[in-house]
């Protein structure tokens, strides 16, 4: 059973379910972008849209840690905490 | 030699205009020395951009070059081929006389072509309304506008063609036009290429590609080809043009020759859009050596594609051990770009030419920014300081975003 998300954590799913275009699959934390479907460009989408849905910069230190969906949301929120 | 019935295909002409020099003089002085020609965008705001530095031409002049009324008809990339074929016709001392001008044909490479120009155009309808498109806006931003632009320019009425294969752009158009000469359609060729690419989208997509480097606070030491600690390529903007003729047509006439062209070859990945692929790498290089009829011993001198990038530099690497075996340790290589920055379509050609400079001078260029070894990047890339050795044969490698690769082999000429 997934636990219940947070608003963070919903949009995360949001944006990678979009990027994606994958839809009522099961994304645990250690969900990765490959067993999504995704590549390395696919992972460059995801990158751009979290940028645009959280309105942050992401830099490039934390981009290349993006490689499944808990890791995500942890860069969102640290970028969030620094850029306020 | 093979035993192919071909001709010899010899370069009597270079010209070139970068941002480390837009003479041959101050070019060499400049990749021999290791200086750098990176600096601070001023051209466009990246106040917004990660990265915020690129190899910029801060001294051309196109009225140098051209007539007013021609440059307002003309794409920067355009206007950069143009300058860049005037030196090298100079250089090779034809001339162009009636007689000459259906012989001469042109093949130029180029990347993103008149993206400038598109720009300019989509900021016009989108901000300001369609009356306030450039009704030339389609003669500027074509990919055969530089190429066609060169024949208008000086009256060449041969084959005329634009070849776009992103960062072997120069190279593959260099090759297409050694191998017309060679199979005898075509007499004199005007090949090479040219890009201009520091515009606001193009900028900002190769941003948002985090394929650049973002060492802002130190523009000059930003890009580190193979160096542990390198992180992504500095896009510049510039144009190489070179004089290919058959040896024939070049004994005729007396010209002065640089060098021979001995070997192209070309591959494709299938692979993968940006990730580099080593057995396409690989086999470029050995469809090369093939064709010039040398093994890979007979190489005295590599200028890499090296453009920084993680993976480019370790795949190319790989790529070199795997053809040259225990030799690739003891044969120099450098990456021209870490000076130079990468100017996409035209690196290839500049390239050609850096090594055709370090074959005539004795002298191998230095991968500049060289300051923490990588166990995967693990050979001798004239790290630093450039240095004296007697070259006969260098290899050119660029290796293109869409997996295309494509590959130069050039020799010394011995008069």
């Amino acid at each position: 059973m997934e636990e219940r998300l947070d608003e963070i954590e919903q949009k995360v799913r949001g944006v990678i379910e979009n990027v994606l275009q994958v839809k009522d699959r099961e994304i645990a934390r250690e969900t990765t972008i490959a067993d999504l479907g995704g590549d390395s460009l696919s992972a460059l989408g995801i990158l751009s849209a979290l940028e645009q849905e959280f309105d942050i910069d992401i830099p490039d230190e934390e981009a290349i840690k993006i490689s499944s969906f808990g890791a995500a949301v942890d860069v969102v929120r640290s970028c969030m905490d620094r850029q306020p | 030699m093979s035993e192919k019935n071909r001709r010899r295909v010899v370069v009597t002409g270079m010209g070139l205009i970068t941002p480390v020099g837009s003479d041959m003089e101050t070019f060499w002085d400049s990749v021999a020395n290791g200086v750098s020609g990176v600096r601070l965008v001023t051209s466009i705001d990246t106040s917004a951009s990660r990265t915020k530095i690129a190899g910029q031409i801060e001294d051309f002049d196109p009225e140098k070059y051209l007539e007013p009324k021609e440059i307002k008809r003309m794409d920067r990339f355009t206007q950069l081929a143009i300058a860049a074929t005037s030196l090298a016709l100079q250089d090779s001392n034809l001339k162009i006389d009636d007689g000459i001008k259906e012989k001469v044909g042109v093949i130029l490479g180029s990347a993103v072509a008149g993206i400038i120009s598109h720009e300019i155009a989509a900021k016009d309808l989108f901000v300001r309304g369609h009356r306030y498109v450039n009704p030339l806006t389609v003669p500027l931003v074509m990919f055969n506008a530089g190429a066609s632009n060169i024949c208008m320019h000086f009256g060449f009425t041969g084959t005329s063609f634009g070849i776009s294969t992103a960062c072997a752009s120069a190279t593959n158009a260099i090759g297409e036009a050694y191998q017309r000469i060679k199979n005898g359609y075509g007499e004199i060729m005007v090949a090479g290429g040219s890009d201009a690419p520091i515009s606001p989208v193009c900028f900002s997509a190769w941003n948002k590609l985090r394929a650049m480097s973002t060492n802002n606070g130190e523009p000059e030491r930003a890009c580190k080809p193979f160096s542990k600690d390198r992180d992504g390529l500095v896009m510049a903007e510039g144009s190489g043009m070179l004089i290919l003729e058959s040896l024939d047509s070049a004994v005729a006439r007396s010209a002065g020759i640089y060098g021979e062209i001995i070997g192209y070859g070309s591959t494709s990945d299938a692979f993968h859009l940006t990730y580099p692929n080593k057995e396409q790498e690989i086999r470029a290089i050995e469809l090369t050596l093939a064709d010039a009829g040398v093994n890979p011993d007979d190489i005295d001198y590599i200028n890499a594609h090296g453009t920084a990038t993680t993976a480019n530099d370790k795949v190319e690497t790989e790529t070199i051990k795997t053809v040259f075996g225990k030799r690739a340790y003891s044969i120099p290589i450098s990456s021209t770009k870490s000076m130079i920055g990468h100017s996409l379509g035209a690196s290839g050609a500049i390239e050609l030419i850096a090594s055709i400079l370090a074959m005539r001078n004795g002298f191998i260029p230095p991968t500049i920014n060289y300051e923490i070894p990588d166990p995967e990047c693990d050979l001798d890339y004239v790290p630093n300081v450039g240095r004296r050795a007697e070259l006969s044969i260098a290899m050119s490698s660029s290796f293109g975003f869409g997996g295309t690769n494509a590959v130069l082999l050039v020799k010394k000429w011995k008069d």
